[in-house]
This record gives structure tokens, C-alpha cells and sequence, in this order.
């Protein structure tokens, strides 16, 4: 059912001319509002990765929010009565941080986990967690420990 | 059970063997133009799929008799869990998933063999080389890295089981479906490849003929994605469906592109246009599903420090960035063949909404794909790891969205080639009056966020312009032929699946749009903790907490909190919250209460439980609840089942005679690659 087509080049030059301007402005357009978007995205969602050794040596050089990566250090798991507010201590092996959470605990948080928590540090030197993510160990599926013998 | 394994290696190995042989033949077959060692490729690709499906068989056994000599059992199955748990356990790590990919692959294989064979013959040997070289990868890993096939010369006591989130029929299900939508990208690409490589003149050919395969692909993936997003909503017990974790982005982005390419097809069967533009979508497709593999299983973005803990991630990489280099030098080889006859009319036409449509899918793919490897980039960049989250995604995909919304209405209504201003008033009136009701009457009934009254009156437009669709072809089919109503309409959409079959898609699509809109402006949530009898309020419901309560099953212990759901003066339900405690010292899960209705869903998950200090009756205990009430959600899982409807509709083979006459006799499957030039005819 294709109609006939005119061959390539056909039409005046100036109506081809002006349409190439249309999807140039257009492509223009579109190229800058996706750099806009995501400038802003970026503005908006960025948060710095840091270790617990650098926040606890540099704090006032990083921004105020970052995501701080560790493993959940044994027996510091502290919950109150109505398991709404967490704490627990964590490290990266040579140093530690406490840290005070208040909302979802992913069911596979558990002492020795590695976990990502964002937010800051609060006025007492305590991590103020907003989020709390627990690496899922099957799911990504790292490294199998050494079966024990 | 030594030699089961031994059985398991030597099939892949020999599967590995066979796949070699078939690239060589197939090249020589091509070269001395030898119809034979052609053949004899095929054969051998036969036999290597035949071996893989002894050494999943060999696997599957293992599986079910929880042989634990086998490393790969033990870590992934124990005594307490159910059998057909056992079985889905071959997909529950990392070897088996493989070896699940290499056999799906084989499938893929045998079926795209038959169908080019009878197509399009000539591309026969390409596709041949294209699928084997990406099967031998799959099968070398299998042997050398990954082989669900290592044992332990003594047999511990017990497995370790899998992760008890895993043990779900969603989860089930999940990842063979996504497989089966990421191995399905390799057809399309292994077609365009063997066209491109055919010959100046086959590649038109080549990438309508892919067509079909990445429909099948693109169902498969979205079929995937909702199964995921199911899971992660009832499973997970955090509220949510979708997280831009990096896997659920990995499984996303080649969705888009398929997404992309299955529009911007139509333009190259009506117009012949854009052919270069869809071999790249679909070598972009393939690529973005090796890498979305490459994301799952190296842990370069999941882990905190270290960059990847298999050899395997490398070796995913180095394979991908060979096959890309591949495919672009082959496409550059070919570009001025590929060279479109036609360029657009009009910027006001069909060809030019769809071009914009290819445009929005890819910026969306873009801002996935760089929000998801932004920690990645920015520490080879600045030598800093930074993350963006949730909040750049939810800042730039949906504004693109929008505009996509705004094309699913408006290019249906547009002209080929040339939109008249006459043609669009008549075209826009019916339902540009349907989205302004839809935007009025939320706005009277008080809703005053813009982005949702936009979406959905916006989503009212394109609805009205669906409607409109269906409307005008029964008229003309009840005017030309004088059928009642419904019989045309059946007639209407068995004539011409691809068409409605596609309107049918979209409507799904703006189910799914309203819901995720719904569920993510306007869910609320709260904790509370409560004592026996007393009661919380929860948007328009109140939840009494009537007791605690503990069975123990199967391992594991549940603590559950009986609630009693008000919906007003009415009472609505009795649901349970629960926690999973497992007594082998696995991670607790959460049951979650949930109440679905259209309006919204009342979502609440047990947070935890203290014992009232003096009594030892646990019925006693006071807990702490978390009650979230999201909106519309039901949609978003009727908008899934809408889009699969659709998408069947659309694939189902158009049973019409062939128009083309294809010299080799070819019933049935040929008619699926017959040009399709007349589909879409009666607009």
C-alpha cells in the first residue's frame, strides 16, 4: 500500500531548506533539555561514596550528605522497645562510626553485612542515617566464602 | 554421584566442541558457497543444544535428589525447602544461570535456524556464525570459570538453601522470563549482522525480518520486568515496586531500546526509511543485554569497595566491547548501502512523531544508563565515587514520559507523510475534549499537584484518541459490510492485529502510567505502634491491632499481628502482618498484610513486637507498625495484563494468504517473514 514516493531531493529547494532548520532547532531543543534534565537530576541525586576512615578524618571537607559504605559491626545491633529506631557501629575494618537509623530495615541487615547508609553526621559525631541499604547476598551473588572444613 | 558430573562437564564441553565446529563450517560453507557444510553447521548446532539439555537435565537431577557432592546444590538448596524450589534453584546462582542462558540460547538457535533457513536463506550462514560465536562465549565460561558442574569429594550434611526472599512463585518465575527476553535480543542481532555481512541489498530485508524476533524478545522483557516488579512489591515488604537498583535498570534499558525499535520499524516497512537507524537499535539492544549481565554478576555497582569479584565481569566486558566493535565495523562496512531512498516530508507527519518517539526512548535509556553507572564514571573521572539514586531518576525520566504520553496520542492521529491543519482539528476534537473533562473533573474534586492532573488528563486523551481508533474502524466495517457491532470489532482487530493488537499495548501502557503516577504522588505512610485493642488510622481506613500471634512451619517461626481493617463504619478485613524467623540462622523475611482494591491498596508490614512487661503471654505484646497506603497500584498490575493481551494480539501469525511468492516451498513460518508492506493498510 506505499503510495509512490518522490525520489529523494524532490521539492523546492527553500521548503527543504526550511524544514532542515525545523529539525535542527528541534534537535537542538531536545539535546538541551536533556542536558538540563539531568544537570538538574544530578544536582538533585548526587551523593558522595566515602569510607569510614575518610568521614572520620575529613568530615568538614565533604558535603553534607554522603553514602557511606561498611559492614556492620558484630554485636552493636541496638534496637528500642518498639524496634523503631536502630543503631549499630560501622566499620571498615580499621575504623568504626556509629549509627543511628529511623525507618525501613531491609529484612537482610544483620550483623557482619556490608551495608550503604546516606545522610550525615550529626551534631554528637554520630552517622544520622535517612536511608539504609543492605547488600543482598544472593541476589548479586559475590564471592562464596570457603565452605568450612 | 561423581560421574553425573562428570556427564554434565563433558556435555558442555562437547556442546563447546560442536559450536566451534559450526562457526568454521558455516564460514567455509559460505565461502566455497558449499550448501552442505552449511547443513552439517546446523547439524552440529542441533547436537550442542541437545548436549546442553543433557547437562541441564544432569543439573535438574542433581537439583531434586539434593545430591550436595555437587557445590552448586549445596549452595543453593537444603532439606527444609519445597521441591519445586529445588528446581528453581537452577536459576538461583550464578552457574546455573549461565548454563539456563547457554540453553535458552540453543533454543533460540534451533528456531531462528528453521525460520531464517525458510526466509531468507542467504543470511543463513551469518546467523549461523552470530549465534554460535555468542553460544561458545556462554559455553567457555560454563567450562573455565563457572561450571555448575564442580564437586566435593565429601558431601556436607546439609545445604546451605537458598536466600528465603528467593522462595516465591513471582521469583519463580522472574528470572526465566527476563532470560528468555535478554537471550531473545541475540536473534534480531545475529540476523541484522548476517544481513549486513549478506550483502548491500539483504540488510533491508534483514531488519524486517528481525522484527518479529525483537517483538518476541520486547514481550519477554516486559513480562520479566512486571513479574520483577510484583515480586519486589509483595515480596520485598518495603511498599515500593521499583527502586532503579542497578539490576532492575540493566533489565530496563534494553526494554527501551526494543521499545524504540519496534516503532521505528513500522517506518521502514511503510517508507523505507531509517534502516540505519534500526540496525543500530538493534545492535544497541544486544549490547545493552550483555551489559546488563556484565552488571548483574560482576558486582561492579552493588559492591562498596571492591571492583569485581569473578574473573567473570572482565571477561563479560572484554567479550561485549569485542561484539560492539564487531557489529559497528560490519554496520560502517555497509552505511551507504543502508542509505534511506526517502527523507521526511513534513515535520508535522506520522514518520516524524514516530522519529521523535525513537528520540524520547533513547534520551530515557541515556539518563538510565548514565544514573546507573554515575559511581563508576564519576571515580574514573574525578577520582570520586558518586552516586545518584532514586532522586535524578524520579527528576528525569518522567518529564521525557510525559512527552511520550503526549506522542502515544498524537501520532496515531497524524497523516502520514503530511498532517493538514483541517485533518488534526477533526482528529483532536473528540479526544482533546476528553483529556480537558478528565483534567476538569480532578480538578473539581480538589487534586491540585500539575504533574498528575497532567498525566492523567493526558492519559484521558490518549484514551479518547484509542477509542476513536476502534470507533472509526468498526463504522467503516459496519458501513462497508453491514456486521453488527461486536462482530466487526472482532473482524476489525483480527485483520489487522499488529495495529490494534499495538492499541491495545498502549492502553496498558496508560494503565501502568496512571498507576505508577497514583502510587508514587500520592502513597502515604506511617509508623505507629500500638497495644491490643487500640487502633491507627491509615488514609481512609483505621487498623485495629487485635493480638500477636505465632505459628511455626517448615523451619521457620512466624510471629504474626492479627489486624482488623475499618474502611469507614464498615469492617473490610482481617489481614495478618508477619515476620519469618528462620531457625537455621537465615535472614528474617516479612509477610506483608495487603489489601488491594481499585481505589488503592492498604500495605502493612510488622516492624517489630515487644512483650507486655509482666505477662508472658505473647498475645499481649504491643507492636510497631508500618501502614502505607498507595493509590491505584491494582492498575499497574491490570495495565501489565492489558499489555500482555496486546502484545499476543500483535505476534499472533496474520492468517491471510502470502503475497510474496518465496520459491522455496514454505508453509506457515514463511509467511511470518514475508514483507509486510500491506499490514497496515485501510488508515
Amino acid at each position: 500500500m506505499n503510495p509512490a514516493h518522490p525520489p529523494r531531493a524532490a521539492g523546492p529547494l527553500r521548503a527543504r531548506g526550511r524544514r532542515t532548520a525545523v529539525f535542527a532547532t528541534g534537535t537542538v531543543a531536545i539535546v538541551l533539555s536533556l542536558a538540563y534534565l539531568v544537570y538538574g537530576g544530578i544536582q538533585q541525586g548526587a551523593t558522595y561514596w566515602v569510607t569510614v576512615g575518610e568521614l572520620r578524618q575529613r568530615a568538614q571537607a565533604l558535603p553534607p550528605r554522603v553514602r557511606l559504605g561498611g559492614t556492620v559491626a558484630a554485636g552493636t545491633v541496638r534496637w528500642d522497645a518498639g524496634h523503631r529506631h536502630l543503631a549499630f557501629v560501622i566499620t571498615d575494618g580499621a575504623n568504626t562510626l556509629p549509627v543511628r537509623y529511623t525507618g525501613v530495615v531491609p529484612d537482610i541487615f544483620a550483623e557482619g553485612r556490608q551495608v550503604v547508609v546516606e545522610g550525615g553526621i550529626a551534631r554528637d559525631g554520630a552517622f544520622e542515617a535517612t536511608t539504609l541499604l543492605a547488600k543482598c547476598p544472593t541476589k548479586y551473588n559475590p564471592a562464596d566464602p570457603k565452605p568450612p572444613r | 554421584m561423581a560421574g553425573a558430573a562428570s556427564l554434565g562437564r563433558f556435555a558442555v564441553l562437547a556442546a563447546l566442541v560442536l559450536v566451534c565446529y559450526a562457526i568454521a563450517a558455516a564460514v567455509l560453507g559460505a565461502r566455497v558457497r558449499r550448501a552442505e557444510l552449511v547443513a552439517s553447521a546446523v547439524r552440529a548446532l542441533r547436537g550442542s543444544a541437545a548436549l546442553l539439555a543433557a547437562a541441564a537435565l544432569v543439573l535438574l537431577v542433581a537439583l531434586a535428589t539434593r545430591d550436595y557432592t555437587f557445590q552448586y546444590v549445596a549452595a543453593h538448596v537444603d532439606d527444609a525447602q519445597p521441591l519445586v524450589y529445588d528446581l528453581t534453584a537452577f536459576w538461583g546462582g550464578m552457574e546455573g544461570s549461565l548454563l539456563l542462558w547457554a540453553l535458552v540460547l540453543a533454543g533460540y538457535t534451533l528456531a531462528a535456524v528453521r525460520a531464517v533457513g525458510r526466509a531468507q536463506p542467504e543470511l543463513l550462514p551469518g546467523v549461523i556464525v552470530v549465534l554460535a560465536a555468542v553460544a561458545a562465549f556462554f559455553l567457555l565460561m560454563l567450562t573455565a570459570v563457572a561450571s555448575p558442574f564442580a564437586t566435593v569429594p565429601f558431601a556436607p550434611l546439609d545445604g546451605r538453601g537458598m536466600n528465603p526472599l528467593l522462595l516465591n512463585p513471582w521469583m519463580a518465575i522472574h528470572p526465566p522470563t527476563l532470560y528468555l527476553g535478554y537471550v531473545g535480543l541475540t536473534v534480531p542481532f545475529a540476523i541484522v549482522i548476517a544481513a549486513l555481512a549478506a550483502g548491500p541489498s539483504a540488510a533491508d530485508g534483514g531488519v524486517l525480518l528481525a522484527r518479529r524476533w525483537m517483538m518476541w524478545a520486547w514481550y519477554c522483557l516486559s513480562m520479566g520486568l512486571w513479574f520483577g516488579a510484583k515480586w519486589s512489591y509483595v515480596v520485598l515488604g518495603w511498599g515500593g515496586y521499583w527502586a532503579w537498583d542497578p539490576v532492575e535498570n540493566a533489565a530496563l534499558m534494553p526494554w527501551l531500546i526494543a521499545t524504540a525499535f519496534i516503532h521505528s520499524v513500522m517506518i521502514q516497512e511503510r517508507r523505507e526509511m531509517l534502516t540505519r537507524w534500526n540496525v543500530m537499535l538493534v545492535i544497541l539492544a544486544f549490547a545493552l543485554s550483555i551489559f546488563g549481565t556484565f552488571l548483574t554478576r560482576s558486582g561492579v555497582l552493588s559492591s562498596v569497595h571492591s571492583f569485581t569479584q569473578s574473573p567473570l565481569g572482565t571477561l563479560f566486558l572484554i567479550f561485549l566491547g569485542c561484539a560492539v566493535v564487531a557489529a559497528c565495523a560490519i554496520a560502517a562496512w555497509r552505511w551507504e548501502a543502508l542509505r534511506s531512498r526517502y527523507e521526511l516530508d513534513a515535520a508535522l507527519s506520522r514518520e516524524s512523531a514516530f522519529v521523535l518517539n525513537n528520540v524520547l526512548f533513547l534520551a530515557i535509556a541515556f539518563a538510565v544508563f548514565l544514573g546507573t553507572v554515575f559511581p563508576v564514571l564519576s571515580d574514573v573521572l574525578t577520582g570520586r565515587r558518586v552516586n545518584v539514586g532514586p532522586p535524578f531518576f524520579d527528576h528525569v525520566v518522567p518529564p521525557i514520559a510525559v512527552g511520550l504520553l503526549v506522542l502515544m496520542g498524537v501520532g496515531p492521529l497524524l497523516a502520514w507523510r503530511r498532517a493538514s491543519a483541517a485533518s488534526l482539528r477533526r482528529n483532536f476534537l473528540a479526544p482533546g475534549a476528553a483529556g480537558t473533562a478528565v483534567g476538569a473533573v480532578l480538578l473539581a474534586a480538589g487534586m491540585r499537584a500539575p504533574g498528575p492532573i497532567l498525566v492523567f488528563a493526558l492519559a484521558g486523551f490518549v484514551a479518547g484518541t484509542i477509542v476513536l481508533e476502534f470507533a472509526r474502524g468498526v463504522q467503516a466495517r459496519q458501513a462497508m459490510r453491514g456486521e453488527p457491532a461486536p462482530v466487526a470489532l472482532v473482524a476489525l482487530v483480527a485483520r489487522n492485529r499488529r495495529r490494534y493488537g499495538g492499541y491495545i499495548v498502549h492502553f496498558g501502557m496508560l494503565l501502568l502510567l496512571c498507576g505508577i503516577t497514583g502510587s508514587s504522588v500520592f502513597a502515604t505512610q506511617r509508623v505507629v505502634t500500638l497495644a491490643p485493642g487500640e487502633a491507627a488510622a491509615a488514609g481512609p481506613y483505621r487498623v485495629r491491632y487485635e493480638g500477636l500471634e505465632q505459628t511455626t512451619a517448615a523451619g521457620a517461626l512466624t510471629i504474626g499481628a492479627r489486624l482488623r481493617v475499618f474502611d469507614g463504619a464498615r469492617e473490610a478485613a482481617t489481614l495478618v502482618a508477619a515476620r519469618n524467623l528462620y531457625l537455621n540462622g537465615r535472614d528474617a523475611t516479612s509477610s506483608v498484610a495487603l489489601r488491594s482494591t481499585p481505589r488503592d491498596d492498604l500495605y502493612i508490614t510488622l516492624v517489630g513486637w515487644t512483650p507486655e512487661s509482666g505477662s508472658g503471654d505473647a498475645g499481649g505484646a504491643r507492636v510497631t507498625l508500618r501502614l502505607l497506603v498507595n493509590p491505584l497500584v491494582m492498575w499497574m498490575w491490570a495495565g501489565g495484563l492489558v499489555l500482555s493481551v496486546g502484545a499476543i494480539v500483535a505476534m499472533l501469525p496474520e492468517a491471510r494468504p502470502r503475497t510474496v511468492p518465496v520459491p522455496a516451498p514454505a508453509p506457515a513460518l514463511g509467511a511470518a517473514a514475508a514483507p509486510l508492506a500491506g499490514e497496515q493498510a485501510g488508515q
